[in-house]
């Protein structure tokens, strides 16, 4: 079932008939083309034909295959096309289901109810992301791109490094390892920046969910406290948009807040433990992949 | 799985919480498309405060029912 003669990019998957039409409409509006999905086989036996598709939305809460298996299986039998991005819609977040979700390398994470408006912002980054990637893979491999990449991922194992150093009890005082860490860290991180945009443009990953969670990730290796109110404005993002992700990054257990006790109007926000090695998988996972 | 246990009342949660959000979702669109008079524009709002209440409010008991690892 397609949602418009263009070929459809977009695939929707959800058990629930309503939430689905509902989900379409609010993309179709946005001139975004869908396939929808009633269940995971459906969706696998569909993107085996379809080399367009680029971002899977899937609901989590289904029964037979659920969203974390499906997402799963489809990360397995489409290896190959690492430009698919997928999100993942659920009602209530769980640990269990964010630690999967990151695993498996889902783009975004939406609680319900979803607004119209935050799944096309959503869908349209995940699209970009997939274009972009989709460069990555047909540069040649003796590219300027492809050299970048490699720089990239150097440039994350680094950062992995740091991030598993600074979890280790060790004699080194929590003072010393955070001046050893702060200039690095920033340093690394702007050749992070770089090595991004000379790869994927400005494109690539501009949602604030993760240019917060590299900022929460950066002020934990120096150190350093983030109010709330500092965090959304690093996101250069509009507020409402940046404290939203805020939240869903709270929700899931990534990042926590604690109350100023000097002035109660204010809030810190750091990344937790949980965040901080879902961070250094992440970067580790992605030099593996890049270098081998 | 018995319908009072607690894995029971998640799921009913978890319903709940989706029809919320076909409700919420339906009211967005409706408002996002326009042509409602000033009257019926105002009710869709305020059904939309209610439904976002209520999601609210089962996100609370969602927690209250809490679980290891449960955020």
């Amino acid at each position: 079932m397609s949602s418009a003669t263009a070929e459809p990019r977009v695939l929707l998957v959800d058990d629930e008939v309503r939430a689905l039409a509902l989900a379409e409409r609010a993309l179709t509006s946005a001139d975004i083309a869908c396939r929808l999905a009633h269940s995971a086989d459906e969706a696998l036996t569909w993107l085996r034909g379809a080399t367009q598709a680029d971002v899977v939305v899937s609901d989590i809460r289904m029964p037979v295959t659920d969203g974390i298996e499906f997402l799963g299986r489809l990360r397995e039998e489409f290896a190959a096309r690492r430009w698919l991005q997928i999100i993942l819609v659920t009602g209530h977040a769980t640990v269990d289901t964010a630690i999967a979700a990151i695993r498996l390398e889902a783009s975004d994470y939406l609680i319900k109810p979803v607004e119209p408006v935050a799944l096309r912002e959503s869908v349209g980054h995940a699209l970009k992301r997939a274009d972009s990637l989709r460069k990555v893979e047909t540069a040649k491999p003796d590219s300027t791109d492809a050299a970048a990449l490699r720089e990239f991922a150097d440039v994350a194992s680094e950062l992995a490094g740091n991030l598993r150093q600074m979890s280790r009890p060790g004699p080194v005082t929590a003072a010393l390892a955070h001046a050893k860490a702060n200039l690095a860290t920033l340093e690394l991180l702007r050749r992070l920046q770089g090595a991004r945009q000379t790869i994927f443009g400005d494109a690539v990953m501009p949602e604030p969910a993760w240019e917060m969670l590299a900022e929460l990730m950066r002020a934990r290796l120096a150190g350093e406290r983030l109010s709330v109110t500092s965090l959304a404005l690093s996101s250069l993002s509009p507020a409402t948009t940046a404290l939203r992700r805020i939240e869903d990054l709270i929700q899931c257990g990534l990042a926590a807040r604690t109350p100023d006790p000097a002035d109660r109007r204010r809030s810190y926000v750091e990344l937790t433990p949980e965040g901080a090695k879902r961070m250094q998988v992440f970067l580790e996972g992605f030099a593996r992949t890049v270098l081998g | 799985m018995s319908p009072f246990s607690a894995e029971g009342l998640r799921d009913r949660l978890h319903d709940a919480n989706d029809e919320l959000s076909i409700a919420t979702m339906q009211l967005e669109l409706l408002l996002e498309a326009g042509g409602l008079d000033s009257s019926s524009a105002r009710s869709v709002r305020e059904t939309l405060e209610a439904c976002r209440a209520a999601t609210a409010a089962l996100r609370d008991a969602w927690l209250m029912l809490g679980r290891s690892g449960q955020l």
